[in-house]
């Protein structure tokens, strides 16, 4: 203990005047004779050791009072980390900069936070100020703007939940030095409460500028920082068009420093588990893990893949995807050859194979001709048929391959009417292999047609194409004549597989794969000039299924990846009356539609459904706007910031709070002195009144008369 | 002796008194015809009862229609009247002599007044008054008479009360019943700070033997509210020793004590027909006396 005067010690000598004073005052004592005494004699022997007592307990209290009064004016103080330094004294403006990513749910890490942030409120004096910042994407301030409504500030605290969200500590701290300048306190400083994880913090500190306040930094992060999450989700529909069986693929991340064995994946759809596996997830690495699942119907579906118990951060332990299981498909037909005679029409097998009765369920095809193709929106098909076609306009031909590159499927069926130099040039990069030309192996109608044509022979069986023909009755297919076929130059074999060969081994039926696309050349022609397989019962199932093969199938590809807290913009143009709902959960959000569009951004992960108008049965579904929302794993990285990572934005003025923080502190003594003179003195002042006054004051209070004891009721005389 | 009567006789008093008679409270026993009326049968003409005649009674007291409606002698018997005594026990005590800060007399003078107003109304209405001082250890004792000179003995008697000393009135009392006749009337004037119990046993046994007992009992103001502050000095006017204490401490015990004191004495007079008179000294003499002599209520 050290003291500023210590010069006023010696005033503790003054402790003895109270003695002094009453060993005066006994001497002094005023002598008065009184006839009673022997009443008074009796009265001193049941109070005279109370008397005593309190006598002797006041000269005490008053020996103590001036000794503590002489002690206090000495300014006594001891040093301390945990006190205040004079300047901490002052008023002080705090703004408390709350990290609300959703990696603030690990553990007990929010928990923590909490409790640090009502610590910094109860900690602060009647007159400072404070406001509340969160530090996440959304940049909110709960309490924008400095208050001493403290009570406020705590049921703000109280109300506040993580979110899912990366977090922005130095943009939030810009903000809280924004809320900070316009105080006039002497004292500003801005505590950041955050778990100071990697994951959503700037990769490097380009750009960034010093803060002129000081950051105090609570890290509420412990050592549980594995984590594990659900990097990806991809899904594809297998097969053809018509097989129902999805393949997901999910892309398990461990963002960790330790190796995580068995964790268990479940593949989810409409809230049931429908496949569940384990794996291994090497630290630091991503591992895939793929489901395949039957789908029935054509309705959209919720899916979502989820790991369970793998770490303590559960947002990014789920993901969430949408899928919709294959309809109608769409087919644009392009008829190179048309013609008024109906069964010399180019497409006059291929529309009645496609949908033999033009029935609502069948393959809804669109024919047009070569000139049509141009100016039409290819997006509409799934498949587009090129049945000898001379060429195609090079716009057209563009169009052609962007459609294929995309998802689409084409089939192209050749003719005498191909211009192969045409072809070659404009289908270069969608052609399996480029066309030499045409090879006549008989006419139509020539009698020695039978030893000159040749047959359908081998297929690829393992094909979806050709799985049909190897059931029983199947074998029809090689029964088909063929007369004239294209022959092809050759090609790098990487370029393209065959399908299917003719008897005298020249290909058949190619695959070329462009892009998420494919394309199927078919050598001879689709009617009955070039072959009569149109004419046999096995060109029903191959061209079906050449179409079902084709036909764009339902994939991730082309799904938005929509992350919590960014907009969501949906086209309803033509789709709503008057207004868009989207839902999930408990949560709905009616949009007014803009442009023929809405926007909208959700608050939490799932799957959210759209509806038009209505959510009940007034309204319609819009099933094909459904959409997924998942966290942005970018935060699940729970590794720990550098101690300095913070630096290049808090600046010099956070060192010298940093210093101050952990450099001893003067704690004054003095105060707690003098106030304990001030109750001495208020227990002097209760002690040492005389009881007559505090017993007239009591009657006084009470409003008791005095007792009369001079005459009494009682006598009958007075 | 003209100095004493004009010393205790205060004629603003006297005229406030006018000519109120000091009245038995039972029966006298005197030995002249005077105004308080006697246990025994006599010559007034106030009706007591018949008897029948029987031989030694006057024949003119046989009352003759009675006889005639009876044809039986009976004889008229009518009240007696006679003169009372009156003693007065004095308390000359050390404790008596205290006079607080509000008070204008002592006990002991507000007790002289009290007792010579007092004997001089008893004198003038022809009964006779005696006294004992029942302060020093062997009491002095004055002899009853209705003389007219025997007030100026009184007188001295009052005048010679010391206010010193111990109080002796259990002896006084002893002495008074030794000497004073049957029904007489005792009047005591003392603070009855050391009426203990033999003491007021001893009223208990006056009242037996058909004393009429009274009891002025003068008390000061200060001996009521303890009204001194700071530490005191208190010093006994009997010889019972001093006490230093801060009379804060004692006040409320100390009338709590005092109070039950009083309460005994009262309770006392109560259950033996005494008649107590309890005053403080700023009252006035008159308004005392007044309050005696209108008589019980």
């Amino acid at each position: 203990m050290s003291f500023l005067e210590p010069a006023f010690l010696i005033g503790m000598l003054a402790a003895l005047g109270p003695l002094i004073v009453h060993l005066i005052n006994r001497k002094k004592a005023v002598r008065q004779d009184f006839p009673a005494l022997k009443f008074l004699l009796q009265s001193n022997k049941r109070v005279a050791r109370g008397a005593k007592i309190r006598q002797l307990l006041l000269l005490a209290l008053r020996m103590l009072v001036v000794g503590l009064l002489a002690f206090a004016l000495s300014k006594p103080f001891v040093s301390s980390e945990s006190g205040f330094s004079a300047e901490e004294r002052l008023p002080t403006a705090t703004v408390l900069v709350v990290d609300t990513s959703f990696s603030m749910g690990n553990a007990d890490w929010w928990k923590a936070a909490m409790k640090a942030a009502e610590t910094e409120v109860d900690h602060l004096r009647p007159w400072d100020e404070v406001a509340i910042v969160l530090a996440d994407e959304a940049l909110i301030a709960p309490v924008n703007r400095l208050t001493t409504d403290h009570a406020k500030v705590a049921d703000v605290l109280d109300d506040l939940q993580p979110g899912y969200g990366l977090s922005e500590l130095p943009k939030a701290l810009r903000m809280a030095e924004d809320i900070l300048s316009p105080s006039l306190l002497p004292n500003k400083r801005i505590v950041l409460i955050s778990d100071f994880s990697r994951g959503g913090f700037p990769k490097s500190a380009a750009g960034a500028t010093a803060l002129n306040v000081p950051v105090t930094q609570i890290n509420v992060g412990d050592e549980t920082r594995d984590s594990l999450a659900i990097s990806n989700i991809a899904y594809e529909q297998e097969g053809t068009r018509r097989e129902p069986v999805f393949r997901v693929d999910a892309t398990i991340t461990n963002y960790g420093a330790v190796d995580k064995k068995a964790v268990e994946v479940r593949l989810l759809v409409d809230g049931s588990v429908v496949a569940a596996s384990k794996i291994d997830v090497p630290a630091g690495k991503s591992t895939s893990q793929t489901f395949r699942h039957r789908v029935e119907g054509v309705q959209a579906r919720a899916g979502s893949v989820e790991l369970v118990g793998a770490d303590s951060l559960a947002a990014d332990d789920i993901r969430w995807f949408t899928f919709k299981g294959g309809d109608r498909i769409r087919a644009l037909l392009v008829n190179g050859e048309p013609s008024s005679v109906v069964y010399r029409d180019e497409l006059f097998f291929l529309e009645r194979a496609l949908n033999p009765k033009k029935a609502a369920e069948g393959v809804a095809t669109t024919t047009i001709t070569r000139e049509g193709l141009e100016g039409r929106d290819l997006k509409e098909f799934d498949v587009v048929i090129l049945a000898n076609v001379t060429s195609v306009t090079p716009n057209a031909a563009a169009a052609l391959k962007t459609f294929v590159e995309g998802g689409g499927g084409l089939l192209l069926a050749m003719g005498d009417q191909v211009d192969i130099p045409a072809w070659n040039t404009q289908f270069a990069d969608l052609l399996p292999k480029p066309l030499r030309g045409m090879k006549q192996l008989a006419e139509v109608g020539d009698p020695d047609a039978p030893v000159k044509i040749t047959r359908y022979g081998t297929t690829r069986r393992e094909h979806p194409i050709f799985e049909v023909f190897e059931a029983p009755g199947g074998s029809t297919l090689q029964s088909g004549q063929v007369y004239s076929y294209m022959l092809l130059e050759p090609s790098p074999p990487e370029q393209s597989q065959t399908l299917l060969s003719f008897k005298d081994s020249a290909p058949a039926l190619l695959e070329r794969k462009v892009g998420r696309g494919r394309v199927l050349l078919y050598t001879t022609t689709l009617d009955i000039d070039w072959s009569d397989l149109a004419t046999r019962t096995a060109y029903l199932p191959l061209v079906r299924r050449v179409v079902q093969y084709l036909a764009r199938r339902a994939t991730s590809e082309e799904d938005p990846d929509y992350v919590v807290g960014k907009p969501v913009s949906l086209d309803v143009e033509g789709l709503i009356a008057e207004r868009a709902i989207v839902v999930s959960g408990d949560i709905r959000t009616v949009l007014e539609p803009e442009n023929g569009k809405v926007t909208f951004t959700p608050s939490k992960p799932g799957v959210w459904q759209v509806w038009a108008d209505a959510t009940d049965a007034t309204g319609t579904r819009l099933d094909t706007l459904d959409f997924a929302v998942n966290v942005n794993v970018a935060e699940s990285d729970l590794t720990a910031l550098p101690v300095d990572a913070l630096s290049p934005w808090l600046g010099t003025a956070s060192d010298g709070a940093s210093s101050a923080a952990t450099s001893e502190k003067r704690v004054n003594l003095w105060p707690f002195f003098l106030f304990m003179v001030t109750i001495g003195l208020l227990i002097e002042s209760v002690l040492g009144t005389r009881r007559s006054v505090l017993v007239r004051l009591w009657r006084i209070i009470t409003r008791r008369e005095v007792a009369d004891l001079s005459t009494d009721e009682s006598n009958p005389a007075s | 002796m003209t100095e004493l009567r004009a010393k205790y006789l205060d004629p603003a008093v006297l005229s406030a008194l006018g000519s109120m008679k000091v009245k038995v409270h039972a029966l006298a026993d005197g030995i002249i015809a005077g105004m308080h009326r006697s246990p025994h049968r006599g010559g007034s003409v106030e009706f007591a009862e018949y008897i029948e005649y029987s031989p030694g009674h006057e024949i003119r007291h046989i009352d003759w229609k009675v006889y005639g409606k009876s044809d039986k002698y009976y004889v008229k018997q009518f009240q007696d009247e006679t003169n009372a005594q009156y003693f007065f026990v004095l308390d000359g005590s050390g404790s008596m002599d205290f006079r607080g800060e509000d008070a204008p007399f002592t006990k002991l003078d507000h007790a002289r007044y009290v007792a010579a107003t007092l004997g001089h109304l008893i004198m003038k209405q022809g009964d006779a008054i005696g006294a004992i001082d029942a302060g020093p250890t062997t009491p002095r004792y004055l002899p009853a008479a209705s003389k007219s000179s025997h007030l100026d003995d009184f007188f001295t008697v009052l005048e010679r009360l010391n206010g010193h000393g111990d109080a002796h009135l259990l002896k006084a009392l002893q002495t008074i019943a030794e000497r004073a006749r049957s029904r007489s009337r005792i009047i005591i004037l003392s603070d009855m700070l050391d009426a203990d119990n033999a003491i007021l046993t001893y009223l208990k046994v006056l009242r037996r033997r058909r004393y009429d007992v009274v009891l002025f009992h003068p008390v000061d103001p200060a001996e009521l509210s303890l009204p001194y502050e700071g530490l005191t000095q208190f010093v006994g006017l009997e010889g019972e020793g001093d006490l230093l204490a801060d009379p804060d401490d004692l006040r409320q015990s100390y009338q709590d004590a005092l109070h039950a004191h009083f309460a005994s004495v009262q309770r006392t007079c109560e259950e033996s027909d005494i008649q107590y008179f309890r005053y403080v000294t700023t009252e006035p003499i008159e308004s005392v006396l007044m309050r005696f002599l209108r008589g019980p209520r």
